[in-house]
């Protein structure tokens, strides 16, 4: 601005100009404020408790065989039922939630290392870089999500392991995307260029200026892919190609449950349930995340 | 315009090929004999090696993998896409007849969820904070969660085994019995769309109350305009803008679901195909496949980037 | 001279969630035909909500005229619904406003025809014919070049001083008594800014419609507002003729704006600049007693024990809030 009157006349923001540590304080306040936040936060919070203490919370063990007792329905005994091999249902969807925190945590943190990176890295020395890297991204995208995992599960065969590669490639391209958009715009701005004057690094330049303004983001996109990983994961262990048995998992349960869906309908409907309130969970978290950390992203995330 | 679409165009088909070479080279990650890519596995262990030396040379193994890719991408361009291994059948025929009717289903769901998803999305934010604000996103909230293949279980449950209202899926033709078809189409259309009816619900809501609170929109009022007027000719335009990106992300995702609910429906199309053929290992259709579907979503996205211009002037008039 | 309208004791307040902003607190003003009147203020001062509370543009939750009568026309504005058809048809017709930002005030995805062709389709009733030639007169008069091939242009095809032109243009598509500027000049460069105001000058002469110029650059005003309002912390604190309060300022604040503006004719060293010490007011839980106390040099123990000063006459249309005789201190 310009031939204003002297300086007094600035803003009101004189009166807040906030240091670092309140402004963590702040994003609790609004998060913490948000009802749908709340309920996000506990059930993830229940969701982490669970898996960790399954031994102590699950009624059986996960993977008794009872033949006496195949596909019974609820009961006071077994509180959703037993399978076709007599396994107490609500304890295999206890020790599933294992299963899936494990894997949406892993595919996720593979995502987000690999995609942030990639998107970084076009960013910032845009040029060629930026479009062989974008359009890789694209061919990447152009093939559903679940069409990749399913492929790379198919290839490399079952297991956590080959789950958490495949979906975490399958989700690259959404970080990656995330991570150039806003690098880009940070690139805009001027302290940019007067880093640069003042003779930064390239290196330093990313991981000092461009990460941190591109966090929000990030955390709220990785918060809302968890629930994404978890529904891919269930859609591949229905398929047959996630976790292998016996080892519990939401989807597979409920692909056996399918075939038995008459005998016991818990044995389909309850992992569903859970895969829902997980979902639900995290995706009430980013919206909250969002909100609190930059609610300027609400156009875009 | 004309020179952004040519643009475009020209970036789908470097995606293509870029795609190409993706799946060329997953299929070439195979572990064990490439051979596997063109006959079965069984077959493998069963010829002799001179028998498998000749079918090596056949199939053009012996050549470097780059002109093996050309050869491929010929064959292709041809409209030749191989044999399938486990059905004998010719690939390009099997596509042929099972994609029209991903498309029948993906296209009506693609429909069904632009039309609802945009007009419910309007209702919530022009009725904010109302009782069906809350309902409707709560809705969609829970409609995100949803596993859509869970739902689809669910759904057969009630309506087909319990109450024998529909049919448990089965594809039946339009041009055989229109009304078969579509009776047997809901629960699967229903299902492929859940999702993105939610997801369009979100972001229409989010885009409106967004644009509601721009300057120009004040503007607007302060001119005497009326609401009707201002939400018709000045909001909504304006908030397609951001919807448009994620109703294009939706070709792909209700693709990716049609491999699941064909499953469960038992629909006879790309996506049951897909993952038949991913377990019998049949990678000829797979490779196949993969491409065709990789054509489809490319060309939807071109649509949407095409509609991109039409309702953001900045962006054609650069 | 008739009264055009007359705001009188507006209150408008925001429920924030750090508490009640009392963004308004009690401001009456009146403007007459033909006449140019500046408000003016530092930034948060109230003027702006001021104005839109007039026109009924405040969002309704969290903000809420809760008192106060704006007659316009024999009718009180405020007592309208803000979306209802008695303020849309006074909105534009007989009140119209410009924005500061003119990058932000125009839609993006609308030409510059349809923006200016709607306000005469509804107003005037012409039909689209009538209203396109219409609309290439009114470009051309605020001095758009080729207006005629601008109508299918778009807002982002524009520079920020062209914007304000077109944004000028529309506010007067349909003569109206009064017009709203709020800070009109702040977003644009200095030759812009004079070229604006000189247009609107010609205008108000040319049309008969009265202008309100909401600003916190005094400068502005000084050479095209006949009667001036000082706002601070929601209140008016001074007002008076024009001369009256560049010659003879009364108000601690309005002295202290003073003193910070550079002078025609003046050179370094002539006068010293003397900001005015301390911070803008927390609007959220103001004391009882005068505002501007925390940043007055003039204040005495009465203005800290009595409540803030009501306005009182100190001759030819002078009215000030404050306990102090500043002319007696100088």
């Amino acid at each position: 601005m310009q031939n204003n009157v002297a300086n007094t006349v600035e803003p009101a923001a004189w009166s807040e100009i906030a240091p670092a540590q309140s402004e963590f304080r702040r994003v609790i306040r609004v998060f913490f404020g948000r009802k749908l936040a709340v309920v996000g936060f506990v059930l993830i919070a229940f969701l982490i408790i669970t898996a960790i203490f399954a031994p102590w919370i699950a009624p059986y063990p996960p993977n008794d065989i009872d033949m006496n007792q195949t596909l019974a329905k609820p009961s006071a005994e077994h509180w959703l039922g037993t399978d076709n091999l007599g396994r107490d249902v609500l304890s295999r969807i206890i020790y599933g939630a294992r299963t899936s925190l494990i894997i949406a945590f892993g595919a996720t943190a593979m995502s987000v290392i690999l995609g942030e990176v990639l998107g970084l890295i076009a960013a910032y020395f845009g040029g060629i870089v930026f479009q062989i890297i974008m359009r890789f991204i694209d061919a990447l995208m152009a093939v559903p999500m679940l069409l990749i995992a399913l492929i790379m599960a198919s290839l490399l065969g079952g297991g956590v392991k080959n789950v958490i590669l495949a979906l975490g490639v399958g989700m690259v391209s959404v970080h990656a995307r995330m991570m150039c958009a806003q690098a880009l715009s940070v690139k805009q701005n001027d302290y940019i260029l007067s880093a640069r004057a003042m003779g930064m690094g390239d290196l330093r330049m990313m991981f000092q200026e461009i990460v941190p303004n591109a966090f929000p983001a990030l955390v709220v996109v990785a918060t809302v892919g968890l629930g994404a990983v978890i529904l891919a994961e269930a859609g591949l262990s229905f398929l047959g190609v996630g976790v292998m048995p016996p080892y519990p998992a939401w989807g597979g349960m409920i692909s056996d449950g399918y075939k038995y869906i008459l005998s016991n309908p818990a044995l389909a409907l309850s992992p569903g349930v859970a895969i829902m309130l997980v979902v639900f969970g995290f995706n009430m978290m980013g919206d909250g995340l969002r909100d609190a950390l930059d609610p300027r992203l609400r156009g875009i995330v | 315009m004309t020179a952004y679409i040519i643009r475009r165009l020209i970036l789908g088909v470097i995606v293509l090929l870029l795609v190409t070479m993706l799946v060329f080279l997953a299929m070439r990650l195979l572990p064990g004999d490439p051979l596997i890519i063109y006959i079965s596995q069984s077959q493998v262990e069963m010829f002799s090696p001179e028998r498998l030396a000749e079918l090596r040379l056949e199939y053009g193994l012996d050549e470097s993998l780059p002109m093996q890719y050309i050869s491929w991408i010929g064959n292709i361009l041809r409209g030749d896409m191989g044999k399938s291994i486990v059905l004998g059948q010719d690939v390009g025929y099997l596509i042929s007849t099972r994609l029209p009717i991903t498309i029948y289903f993906g296209a009506m769901s693609f429909i069904v969820s632009a039309f609802f998803g945009i007009i419910f999305g309007v209702i919530c934010a022009l009725r904010r904070g109302k009782w069906i604000d809350t309902v409707v996103t709560v809705l969609a909230n829970i409609g995100i969660t949803a596993p859509a293949f869970w739902v689809a279980i669910l759904l057969m449950y009630l309506f087909s085994l319990t109450l024998h209202w529909l049919p448990t899926g089965g594809y039946v033709a339009p041009t055989e019995s229109l009304g078969q078809s579509l009776r047997s189409a809901i629960m699967p259309v229903f299902c492929l769309s859940l999702f993105s009816v939610a997801a369009l619900t979100r972001q229409t809501r989010s885009a409106m109350l967004e644009v509601v609170s721009q300057d120009y929109i004040r503007t607007a009022w302060s001119k005497g305009l009326r609401e009707r007027k201002i939400i018709l000719r000045h909001t909504i335009k304006n908030a397609m803008i951001p919807v448009i990106t994620i109703l294009g992300l939706q070709v792909g995702l209700i693709f990716g679901g049609s491999v699941l609910i064909e499953t469960i429906f038992n629909i006879p199309g790309m996506g049951r195909l897909l993952a038949q053929s991913l377990f019998s290992h049949d990678y000829q259709i797979v490779q196949a496949g993969t491409l065709v579907v990789a054509v489809v979503v490319v060309l939807s996205n071109l649509a949407v980037d095409i509609s991109y211009g039409w309702f953001d002037p900045r962006i054609r008039y650069g | 001279m008739a009264v055009l309208l007359n705001v009188e004791n507006l209150r408008t307040y925001f429920q924030t969630d750090r508490g009640l902003v009392k963004a308004v607190d009690g401001v009456s003003f009146y403007i007459n035909e033909k006449e140019i009147i500046g408000l003016v203020g530092e930034s948060g001062c109230g003027k702006s909500v001021s104005m839109l509370s007039v026109m009924q543009l405040i969002s309704v939750p969290p903000g809420q005229i809760v008192s106060g009568s704006a007659i316009f026309d024999g009718q009180d504005l405020l007592q309208y619904k803000s979306k209802g058809e008695e303020m849309s048809s006074i909105r534009g017709a007989k009140i119209a406003m410009i924005f500061q930002e003119p990058m932000t005030s125009l839609n993006p995805v609308l030409t510059i025809g349809r923006q200016t062709t709607e306000m005469l389709e509804l107003h005037l009733n012409m039909d689209s014919q009538t209203a396109k030639e219409r609309a290439v007169e009114l470009l051309n008069s605020v001095g758009i070049p080729e207006a005629e091939s601008r109508l299918d242009s778009y807002p982002h095809q524009f520079s920020g001083g062209m914007r304000q032109r077109v944004m000028i243009a529309i506010a007067l598509s349909c003569n109206p008594k009064i017009l709203i500027a709020d800070e009109p000049t702040t977003a644009v460069d200095v030759t812009t800014q004079a070229q604006l105001l000189e247009l609107m000058q010609e205008i108000v002469n040319q049309y008969n419609t009265s202008l309100i110029i909401v600003t916190h650059n005094l400068g502005v005003v000084a050479r095209y507002a006949q009667r001036i309002y000082v706002m601070y912390a929601g209140r008016i604190v001074e007002s008076g003729l024009c001369e009256d309060i560049f010659l003879n300022p009364l108000h601690p604040y309005t002295i202290g704006l003073l003193k910070c503006v550079p002078q025609l004719g003046e050179t370094k060293g002539d006068r010293e600049l003397v900001p005015i010490s301390g911070l803008p007011p927390n609007l959220i839980n103001m004391p009882n007693n005068c505002a501007f106390l925390p940043r007055c040099s003039y204040h005495t123990e009465k203005c800290r024990l009595e409540p803030w000063p009501e306005l009182h006459s100190t001759g030819e249309q002078h009215y000030v809030s404050c306990y102090v005789d500043t002319q007696e201190t100088l």
